[in-house]
């Protein structure tokens, strides 16, 4: 039953800082035009708009003026147990290939949504309506993401066709595909980010920075609880954001520190 | 034959077998597969060699370097460089979206002419600008009958409008409200910079420089590099602001304070200070500043008028006693409308600690020559105040200009109280030079629409909140402009032609290769190998040399850290006593009202952008009604609780929002976002919230006479 539980050498992922995140929103301009997700008219209804990657507002709660607020980017987590992957009837979603990024073949998908049911982070969408640019604008469309129709589900795939090219690029320099450096690959949002609040490598490699980062004691995994295993980690030094982030309940302690 | 249970089974059977051997079926589910997902109206990808070209945004002011990546020809992504100081890779939400804006239905496509029903039909460039000079013609000799309003704060195109205005007869060149302003009234000539990157203790007045403010992606890698990941912060960030915006959450501390009341704040600080002992005996006016703070800014007056508690107040002084190179940066919140008081006040701190030209302190910036003869030097063009000429104007106080022209600047929207700038703009002619139909244009009797910088060449000379003098340019990324548009540059230099002004060029190309020969003057550098900040840290960088048209016209950035002249030191003494609040309380009005600005609303001249939309929360904006923020005391003491729908009602206008409950906003104070509520536009941006500047008000700072409304109050009410 357990046959996706596949184990990596390479496993991709990021470390987001959310004391350094300002919540300015860059990173989903970036993943919006590198991805030729079409723009909303009407954003306001969260419930059918498309944002692969989302920041979120945290608050501590507490009243003025000892409020304080952190903002968190979530993408696709790239679960290292995805949820989403055993419930497609038609294994439009899987997580095989070299790299753990959970996978989505939209030409492939019915739009059963069974996915979005299992993935408790969100980060999947429904495709409810027609992707339309207005005239001219799809000219703007980059030729490495192919456009999806209404009727799909779409997530973040780590800017999947960089890794592509990243790989394309190191075998023509003689390198080894399998073996990138970091900064080789990089998606559009971490390279976007204004305060370097993104970092983005293989967190099997010792030599990368996730490595070491996402073993701090400062970093979590949202709701760890649920064995999902992410493949992004989030970082705070604040114990209020931790908790949040894992669910925690008022009474208990965050691991780690 | 009859058809029994046994014979149907066997018939039902066999029709299911039968089924499944048939092709039709399974062709028909593929098909049907294939049809789904091929809807014709799904765009299909162009494919085409990748390529990347080096440029500089001017979609507001911070000036930030982008790297426009095309396909096939075709420009499909904005990036941010990483060889451009005021990016070094990062981007906003704003810029991210400059690609995309080419083609956002709001963009004029030609030029046009108003008509009597108050539609507009386009006509050709010949007569559109024949139509321009026949009206210029009219008012040559009139004084003051021809005025520009510019939304942008540092291009050569000033020089162009402020000498083909010198040669009408009229010295009524403005730009639009910004901190340069208030900058100007503190320091005559050049400009004040700030040294981010080598201070180790930051302390903003109002200004949100992590979002709207200054070199906002400069200033976030700044605080980025001062904060890396799994270290310890080499700086501290703290924000002194009525919310906990963009900056206030970002940085390390987060101090609420009474919006206007930044400057009171910085003297309760300075009090610390001088009775700790503290001097600037360099300074002039020492003694008349330390009378004046000493006698006036105990802490008790300070928290009654900031609401900052007094152990606070001393522990900012100790913290900026205690740091190395402590850096006050002053500011008003929304970039614009703060009095010179506030900013007098924060920047004298810099002065007490002899912050004056120093590493990781204040600088005094060089203005780059000036090429284009009879223009006024930018200094003299950044003094002038357009909300006060405005009011004047709209009073019958002034005399109303025959024309306005009005380039990349949206004042019908974006000026507070837009009902007083359409009064002082009806019954002239109005040009916009607009590349959006923005409210101006919609109102405009002519219009000569300007390509987009990424179609058109263009320059950024030093934006305001850069720790240094720079220069870079903004070159056309794409062959043709996508529409019947034409730099604005050459418009005026064909106009300026035919009524025999001379300004000394054929293009508006030539006047930007003059105003790079004109950079040897200083000395300058080319930041490839030497960072401004490292260069004034003590790194020596190699003096620009070559052909320097050839090399920043390819996307160099030119920097320069020279001094420009001895600035005699003064505290302000002076004009900080003159400027200094009046201490009453307003109970018509009794809600402070903090209005914000973000680069997710766009900026003073671009609406919120179609691929910026979704960055607005569903607290920000809801269908089309938006919300404001108040925490929950506030709400209480005015019976108002979350999703309440309520009217927030300024001496001049009012707006109908919701609620949201925000409890980073300070105590009897509501906030509110600026860059809602366009009527014009597109479909993306049109109608959704009310416009804030309408709520705005606008009041005189006495000493200084400058129009200010950054402290503005309001009642609010249960809609």
């Amino acid at each position: 039953m357990v046959l996706y539980l596949k184990e990596f050498k390479i496993k991709w992922g990021m470390v987001i800082d959310l004391d350094r995140c300002t919540g300015c929103g860059a990173c989903m301009v970036a993943c919006q035009a590198e991805n030729n997700i079409a723009p909303p008219v009407d954003a306001s209804n969260k419930r059918y708009s498309m944002t692969w990657l989302l920041v979120y507002q945290l608050s501590n709660k507490q009243p003025y003026p000892n409020h304080d607020v952190a903002y968190m980017p979530r993408p696709c987590l790239q679960c290292g147990k995805p949820n989403c992957v055993p419930v497609c009837p038609v294994i439009a979603t899987d997580k095989n290939q070299e790299g753990g990024i959970v996978s989505q073949v939209n030409a492939r998908c019915i739009g059963c949504r069974y996915c979005m049911a299992a993935c408790p982070y969100h980060a999947r969408y429904f495709n409810w309506q027609d992707p339309v640019w207005p005239e001219g604008m799809e000219k703007t469309l980059t030729p490495d993401v192919s456009t999806r129709p209404r009727g799909v589900v779409e997530k973040c795939l780590f800017c999947h066709h960089r890794y592509m090219y990243a790989r394309d690029k190191a075998r023509i320099e003689g390198r080894d595909p399998n073996a990138l450096n970091e900064g080789d690959y990089i998606p559009a949002c971490v390279e976007m980010c204004p305060t370097g609040a993104m970092v983005f490598g293989d967190l099997q490699n010792p030599e990368h920075k996730v490595h070491k980062l996402s073993k701090s004691p400062y970093a979590f995994r949202l709701l760890e609880r649920l064995n999902t295993k992410p493949q992004v980690y989030y970082y705070s030094k604040r114990e209020w954001v931790r908790k949040q982030g894992d669910n925690y309940l008022e009474h208990e302690t965050v691991g780690g520190v | 034959m009859a058809l029994n249970r046994r014979s149907f089974l066997t018939f039902a059977a066999g029709g299911v077998a039968g089924t499944l051997f048939t092709p039709v079926i399974w062709k028909s589910i593929d098909d049907s597969a294939i049809w789904t997902q091929n809807w014709p109206w799904i765009p299909r990808l162009e494919y085409g060699p990748r390529a990347y070209a080096a440029t500089t945004c001017k979609l507001c002011p911070a000036g930030c370097g982008l790297n426009i990546r095309t396909a096939g020809g075709r420009p499909v992504a904005a990036e941010g460089r990483t060889d451009h100081p005021l990016s070094q890779g990062g981007i906003c939400p704003l810029g991210a979206a400059a690609v995309q804006l080419l083609y956002a239905p709001a963009r004029i496509k030609g030029p046009m002419q108003k008509q009597a029903d108050g539609s507009h039909q386009p006509i050709s460039w010949d007569e559109a600008e024949a139509l321009l000079q026949e009206k210029l013609a009219e008012q040559k000799g009139r004084k003051d009958a021809v005025v520009c309003v510019s939304g942008d704060e540092n291009g050569t195109i000033n020089e162009l409008f402020s000498a083909l205005l010198g040669g009408l007869g009229s010295d009524g060149c403005f730009l639009m409200p910004g901190e340069q302003l208030v900058a100007s009234k503190i320091l005559r000539e050049g400009s004040i910079g700030y040294d981010l990157e080598n201070a180790d203790f930051v302390l903003a007045f109002g200004a949100d420089m992590l979002d709207s403010w200054g070199t906002a992606v400069r200033n976030k890698k700044a605080y980025g590099a001062a904060h890396p990941v799994g270290e310890e912060a080499s700086a501290e960030y703290v924000y002194v602001g009525p919310t906990q915006n963009v900056t206030g959450g970002a940085a390390d501390q987060w101090i609420a304070i009474t919006p206007g009341m930044e400057g009171v704040l910085a003297l309760g600080i300075a009090y610390h200070l001088l009775q700790g002992g503290m001097s600037a005996p360099q300074a002039h006016d020492f003694f008349a500043y330390r009378n004046f703070v000493i006698n006036r800014y105990t802490p008790d007056y300070v928290e009654r008028l900031t609401g900052v508690a007094p152990e606070q107040v001393a522990e900012l002084a100790r913290k900026l006693r205690t740091a190395n190179k402590p850096l006050i940066i002053p500011g008003s919140t929304i970039a614009q409308g703060g009095g010179v008081f506030s900013f007098a006040a924060a920047l004298s701190l810099n002065m007490l600690f002899d912050n004056v030209n120093s590493v990781g302190g204040i600088q005094v910036l060089p203005d780059l020559p000036k090429v284009v003869e009879g223009a006024k030097a930018q200094a003299q063009i950044r003094a002038k105040d357009l909300v006060a000429y405005v009011q004047g104007v709209a009073d019958g106080k002034v005399s109303k200009p025959g024309v306005y022209l009005v380039y990349e600047a949206n004042p019908l929207f974006a000026l507070p109280q837009p009902d007083v700038a359409a009064k002082a703009f009806d019954g002239s002619y109005l040009v916009s030079f607009s590349t959006f139909y923005d409210e101006t244009a919609v109102q405009a009797d002519l219009l000569l629409p300007t390509p987009t910088f990424i179609e058109r060449f263009d320059d950024v000379q030093t934006p305001y909140g850069s720790g240094f003098a720079s220069y870079s340019l903004t070159r056309p990324v794409i062959r043709q402009p996508i529409f019947d548009t034409k730099p604005t540059g050459d418009v005026l230099l064909g106009v300026a032609k035919a009524l025999d002004i001379d300004l000394g060029y054929d293009s508006f190309d030539k006047v930007l290769e003059a105003k790079v020969a004109a950079l040897s003057e200083l000395e300058g550098f080319f930041t490839d190998k030497v960072q401004p900040w490292e260069a004034r840290a003590g790194k020596v960088p190699a003096a620009a040399s070559g052909n320097l048209w050839r090399n920043i016209s390819r996307g160099s950035f030119w920097a320069s850290i020279q001094e420009p002249f001895p600035t005699a030191m003064q505290l302000g003494s002076t004009i900080i006593s003159q400027t200094a609040p009046p201490d009453a309380e307003d109970w018509t009005f009794p809600v402070s009202l903090a209005a914000m600005d973000s680069r997710t609303y766009g900026s003073r001249h671009i609406a919120i952008p179609p691929f910026c939309l979704p960055l607005l929360g569903e607290q920000e904006i809801q269908g089309d009604v938006f919300y404001v923020w108040m925490n929950s005391a506030t709400a209480r003491a005015y019976g108002l609780q979350a999703e309440d729908k309520v009217k927030l009602a300024g001496p001049n206008g009012s707006c109908l929002a919701k609620v949201r409950i925000f409890e980073g906003v300070g105590r009897n104070m509501v906030a509110a976002p600026l860059g809602f509520g366009h009527t014009a536009w597109d479909k993306f941006s049109r109608n959704k919230g009310d416009n804030i500047y309408k709520v705005l008000t606008v009041r005189t700072e006495p000493g200084s006479n400058l129009a200010v409304w950054a402290d503005s109050r309001v009642r609010i009410a249960k809609a």
